[in-house]
C-alpha cells in the first residue's frame, strides 16, 4: 500500500502518543503507526520502554518483530508512551491537575478512527453536535443553541473559554435548564483538553482530554485521558461510559470527506459556533501543518482515493 | 472526459427511492445523494454537507427536508439550500449556504444526472409501447471506458421470456454515443438497452431496461434471466481486469464552484405567474405563484416576500408553504377596508394567468426550533406566517398548539392546511377583545421556560398578548410577533431638518410631512412598501442627531442605539438628522 510520506518537519519534530503505558506493559510489544510510519514499542515490566522503527513492515499486523532500523526517543508522560519521528523538544505540555494527589486518573481506552487527527480534533471541540450525536448523554434535541464564547491565543496555546451548554430538565423541581460549563485548551495540534467545573468541588476542574496519534494523514487513534475528582464511580463504568461517547462519534467522523482536513476556511461552512475551530484551522495553518491536512482550497486538490474510502 | 460530463447518466432506479430512503452513489467519482421528497420530487446533490463534509446519506430524510446527522441542518427539498442551523435557532441561514444541486430528471425508471449542464436525454426514444422493464442493475468493477470494449465483444443470450426463441443478437452502440445498446429484431418488437453509470475510475453500474415489458406472468422469469446474465458478464470482466487500487478519482474539494449558482442580485426581482387565486374565506383570497424559468429561493417559516402590483405598490405577504413546498408560493390576501390600492388591486385586478413580480424570502420572523412547547396566537389574517410555522411544527416532534382567533369559522383560511394540523389546531371564534385577552392568559398561564410563543394579527392583539404575557412573567425574549400594520398614532406635528450626507442636500421636512415625502419631493428616490413603519423597507442610517422613533420595525435596542430611522413615520427630537443617503 503506498502512502505518501510525511515530510512535514513541524509534526515530525513534535512528541506523540503511540500506546498507553499499561498497554505495552501487559500486552506486550505493539505495532502501531506514527506519520505514516511503522513503529514497535515494547517494554516488558522493570524494563525501560523503547520506540523502534521497523525497517521492513511484514503484512500481518500482530507480527513485531522484524528489521528494527532505529531506536527513537521515548518519554512517559500522563500514562502514555510519547515518541516522536524527528528531534523533539525538551519538554511535553503540562497539565497541573495531573499530579493533584486526590485526583481520579484512568487512561480510559484507545481508539482507531479511519479520518485524519485534525478531524478528531475538531469533533473533540465541538460543542453543537451533543443533542445530535450524544443525544441522552451530553445534549438533548432540542436543546441546541451554542451561546457566545471566547476564544484566544495564550502562550502559543488555544483557550475557547465561557462556552455554556444547555442540558435538559436537571431535577423535577428545575425552573430552569441545567447549563454545563466548559473550557477547552488545545496545548498541542492533536492534544485538546476539556475542563469541566467538577460536580464534587465547584471551585476544581474535571479535566478530559483526548491524545490524537496521526497514524497516516487518515487514520488516527485517540487515547482518552480522564483526570477527575470522582468517588463513586468505578473504573469499568467510566470507561464504558468514554466507549460509548467515542462510539457515537466514530461513524461520523468516518464520514465526513475530505478525510483530511481543509484549511482554508472557503473549504466549508463555519458558523459562529466553530469559533475555536475556525482558531484551530488558522493556527495549525500558521504553523505550517501540511500532513493530513487540505492547505490550499483555491487550488484544485486532487483528493486520494485515501480521502474518501 | 469533458464531453462525458456533460451527458445524462442513470444514477438510481425509481425502485431504489423508497419513501423516506436516502441512497448514495456515485457519478465520476462525485459521490451523490438522492432522495425523493414526499412530494415526489426526486433531489440528485453532492453527498456533503457543506458545514463539515459529513455525508448527507448518513441523515434523515423527513419527506420535505434532508437534515444532517452532525449538526441538524436541514436542506430544503427541489432548491438544496439551508432552512434551519440548530445552533444559532435565531439566526436565519444566509442565502449562500445552498448545496450542490445537479441537474437530473426522472424518465423510464430511472434518475438521471450529469455533473455539468447536460444536453438531450439520449434515451428519449427508449420506449417502444408502454413502460419498460427496468433489470436489476450490476455494479463491475472495471473502468467506464475498459467496460465498453468488454460489452461490445460479449454475447448475452437475449429474448424476451423464457418461452421466446432465443435470437441472435447483436449489441450495436445507440446513435448517441456509448451509453446505449439495443437488440431489436424486427418479428419480436423488444430491445434490451444496457446504459452505464461511470461510478468512478474502477467501477461501472450497468442499468438495464427491456422494452417492452414483459407480461406480468413471465416479469421475474425475465428479472432472473437477465440477472443471470449480467452476472456472468460481470465474473469474465472482473476476472480480466486488474484494478489499480491507486487511482486518484478526481477534484472534490471545490470551495468556490461547489455551491450551486445562487444570484443574491437577482432574488429581489422575481418574475412569477399567478397560477392560481382562490377565495379562502371572508374577505381572504388565496394566490399561488409559479416562478418563470427560475428556482424560486429557499425560504423559512415566517418569511414574507414583497409583491409588486401594476399600479406601482409593493406590498408584503407571509408564505404559508410547508417545509419543502418550494415549487411554488402561496400568499393570502385580506381585503383591507381602508385599502389603499394594494389587497383591493389584487383582489380585484389581478387575475389567473397574470405575471407578477415579487421579492426573494425575507425572514424577520424567524422560528426558532429549541423550545419543547410552541404556542402560536394568530388573529385573522394574521395566521399566514404562524401556518407556515404550524406545518413546520407539524413536522416535528415538537410540541406546540395554533390558536387561532377569528370573527367567524368563515373567517377562517386555509382550511386544507389546518386540517392537517389535527388537534394542534385551535379555534376561538367570535371573542371580543376581552374575552381574547382572558383566554390568552389562560393558555399562556405562568411562565414555563420550556415555551415559546409567537403572535401575528390585528396590532391591539398583539399589544395585548404582550402586555399579558409579561404580566404572567413571560420575558420578552420568549414571545415574538410581527406586526402586520403599525397602529401607533403617527405623530407628525414637528418640524425640522434633513441633511443628506452623501449629496450634501439640507431639505425641511415640515409638520404634515414624513421624510420620505419630502425626500421623494427632491427627487431622491427610496423604496418603501407600507409606509406605516412596518416593514422597514424604507430604512436609512442616521449619521448625526437624535430620531424620534415611530416605527414598530426596528426593537427596543435599534431605537436606542438611534443609528438607523424608518422614513416613513419616524421624525427628529432634534433640529437636525444627518442622513447616509
Amino acid at each position: 500500500m503506498s502512502e505518501r510520506s510525511c515530510n512535514d518537519p513541524v509534526l515530525e519534530n513534535l512528541w506523540h502518543p503511540v500506546a498507553a503505558v499499561p498497554d505495552v506493559r501487559e500486552r506486550g510489544p505493539i505495532r502501531t503507526q506514527l506519520l505514516g510510519t511503522y513503529l514497535v514499542v515494547s517494554g516488558p515490566e522493570g524494563e525501560e520502554i523503547v520506540v523502534s522503527e521497523l525497517s521492513d513492515v511484514p503484512s500481518d499486523p500482530q507480527v513485531t518483530v522484524g528489521g528494527r532500523a532505529r531506536s527513537l526517543p521515548v518519554r512517559e508522560s500522563f500514562g502514555f508512551v510519547w515518541t516522536s519521528l524527528g528531534s523533539p523538544p525538551d519538554a511535553l505540555f503540562d497539565i497541573p491537575e495531573f499530579h493533584e494527589p486526590d485526583r481520579w486518573y484512568e487512561n480510559s481506552g484507545s481508539f482507531g478512527v479511519h479520518t485524519s487527527a485534525g478531524r478528531v480534533v475538531e469533533n473533540f471541540l465541538d460543542l453543537a453536535h451533543f443533542p445530535f450525536i450524544h443525544a441522552g448523554y451530553l445534549g438533548e434535541q432540542p436543546y441546541t443553541e451554542v451561546k457566545e464564547y471566547s476564544v484566544s491565543i495564550e502562550n502559543g496555546e488555544i483557550w475557547a473559554t465561557g462556552c455554556e451548554f444547555y442540558q435538559p430538565i436537571a431535577a423535577v423541581s428545575a425552573t430552569d435548564g441545567q447549563v454545563t460549563k466548559y473550557t477547552y485548551r488545545l496545548a498541542h495540534p492533536f492534544c485538546p483538553l476539556l475542563y469541566k467545573t467538577s460536580p464534587l468541588d465547584p471551585e476544581r476542574f474535571d479535566v478530559i482530554g483526548i491524545f490524537v496519534q496521526p497514524m497516516t494523514e487518515v487514520r488516527a487513534c485517540a487515547h482518552q485521558f480522564l483526570c477527575l475528582l470522582d468517588e463513586t464511580n468505578d473504573d469499568a463504568t467510566i470507561k464504558r461510559f468514554q466507549a460509548i461517547i467515542f462510539g457515537q462519534d466514530k461513524p461520523i467522523l468516518e464520514n465526513q470527506v475530505p478525510k483530511r482536513l481543509p484549511l482554508d476556511p472557503r473549504a466549508e461552512t463555519p458558523i459562529k459556533a466553530d469559533k475555536t475551530s475556525i482558531q484551530y484551522r488558522r493556527w495549525l495553518t500558521d504553523l505550517g501543518v501540511s500532513y493530513g491536512v487540505i492547505r490550499d482550497g483555491n487550488k484544485q486538490v486532487s483528493a486520494t482515493k485515501e480521502d474518501v474510502h | 472526459m469533458g464531453e462525458v460530463l456533460h451527458r445524462w447518466h442513470p444514477v438510481a432506479a425509481i425502485s431504489d427511492l423508497r419513501d423516506r430512503h436516502i441512497f448514495q452513489t456515485e457519478l465520476f467519482g462525485h459521490e451523490l445523494v438522492v432522495w425523493r421528497a414526499d412530494d415526489s420530487f426526486v433531489n440528485v446533490w453532492e453527498n456533503r454537507c457543506l458545514h463539515r463534509g459529513s455525508r448527507l446519506s448518513g441523515g434523515v430524510n423527513d419527506g420535505t427536508e434532508l437534515v444532517c446527522a452532525y449538526h441538524g441542518w436541514r436542506y430544503a427539498n427541489q432548491t438544496a439550500g439551508c432552512t434551519y442551523i440548530p445552533a444559532h435557532p435565531a439566526d436565519a441561514p444566509s442565502r449562500t449556504v445552498c448545496n450542490r444541486v445537479y441537474p437530473s430528471l426522472v424518465q423510464d425508471g430511472f434518475v438521471w444526472a450529469a455533473l455539468e449542464l447536460p444536453g438531450e436525454l439520449p434515451s428519449s426514444d427508449l420506449r417502444h409501447e408502454g413502460d419498460p422493464l427496468v433489470l436489476r442493475s450490476l455494479p463491475i468493477d472495471v473502468s467506464f471506458e475498459e467496460i465498453q470494449h468488454y460489452l461490445e465483444d460479449h454475447e448475452f443470450d437475449i429474448h424476451l421470456t423464457p418461452n421466446s426463441k432465443n435470437t441472435e443478437a447483436e449489441l450495436v452502440p445507440d446513435d448517441l454515443g456509448l451509453f446505449s445498446y439495443q437488440n431489436s429484431t424486427s418479428h419480436e418488437m423488444y430491445s434490451l438497452r444496457l446504459i452505464l453509470q461511470p461510478f468512478n475510475t474502477n467501477k461501472t453500474i450497468v442499468h438495464g431496461l427491456l422494452s417492452p415489458a414483459p407480461e406480468e406472468q413471465d416479469r421475474l422469469a425475465s428479472l432472473l434471466h437477465y440477472n443471470t446474465q449480467f452476472t456472468k458478464f460481470r465474473e469474465k470482466v472482473e476476472s480480466n481486469t486488474f484494478v489499480n487500487p491507486d487511482q486518484h478519482l478526481g477534484d472534490i474539494n471545490r470551495p468556490n464552484d461547489g455551491w450551486r449558482a445562487v444570484s443574491l442580485s437577482n432574488t429581489n426581482s422575481i418574475e412569477v405567474e399567478v397560477v392560481k387565486k382562490w377565495k379562502t374565506a371572508v374577505d381572504i383570497v388565496g394566490f399561488e405563484f409559479h416562478p418563470l424559468g427560475v428556482d424560486l429561493p429557499t425560504f423559512q417559516p415566517g418569511a414574507h416576500i414583497d409583491v409588486h402590483l401594476a399600479n406601482g405598490l409593493v406590498r408584503q405577504y407571509s408564505l404559508i408553504n410547508g417545509p419543502g413546498e418550494q415549487s411554488h408560493y402561496q400568499i393570502g390576501v385580506k381585503l383591507e377596508q381602508n385599502s389603499r390600492g394594494g389587497s383591493k388591486f389584487l383582489h380585484e385586478d389581478v387575475q389567473q394567468g397574470d405575471r407578477l413580480t415579487i421579492s426573494g424570502p425575507h425572514n424577520k420572523f424567524g422560528l426558532r426550533r429549541d423550545a419543547p412547547r410552541t404556542i402560536l396566537f394568530a388573529g385573522g389574517i394574521g395566521v399566514t406566517p404562524l401556518l407556515a410555522m404550524a406545518q413546520a411544527l407539524n413536522r416535528s416532534e415538537l410540541d406546540f398548539a395554533l390558536h387561532y382567533f377569528a370573527q367567524s369559522e368563515d373567517h377562517l383560511a386555509f382550511q386544507d392546511r389546518l386540517e392537517q394540523l389535527g388537534n394542534r389546531l385551535l379555534t376561538h371564534i367570535g371573542l371580543g377583545p376581552e374575552e381574547t385577552t382572558q383566554t390568552v392568559a389562560s393558555i399562556l398561564g405562568s411562565y414555563d421556560y420550556l415555551s415559546q410563543v409567537y403572535s401575528c394579527g390585528p396590532p391591539q392583539m398583539i399589544s395585548a398578548i404582550c402586555d399579558t404575557a409579561a404580566g404572567l412573567g413571560w420575558p420578552t425574549k420568549a414571545v415574538h410577533y410581527e406586526y402586520f400594520t403599525n397602529d401607533n398614532n403617527i405623530d407628525d406635528s414637528s418640524a425640522f431638518e434633513i441633511h443628506l450626507a452623501r449629496s450634501g442636500v439640507t431639505l425641511s421636512v415640515n409638520s404634515g410631512q414624513t421624510i420620505l415625502e419630502v425626500l421623494r419631493v427632491n427627487g431622491v428616490l427610496l423604496d418603501s412598501s407600507c409606509e406605516q413603519g412596518a416593514c422597514g423597507t424604507c430604512e436609512v442610517g442616521v449619521l448625526d442627531g437624535v430620531p424620534a422613533h415611530q416605527d414598530v420595525y426596528l426593537n427596543a435596542s435599534e431605537h436606542e442605539a438611534g443609528n438607523r430611522i424608518i422614513t416613513c413615520v419616524s421624525r427628529a427630537l432634534s433640529t437636525q438628522l444627518v442622513l447616509d443617503i
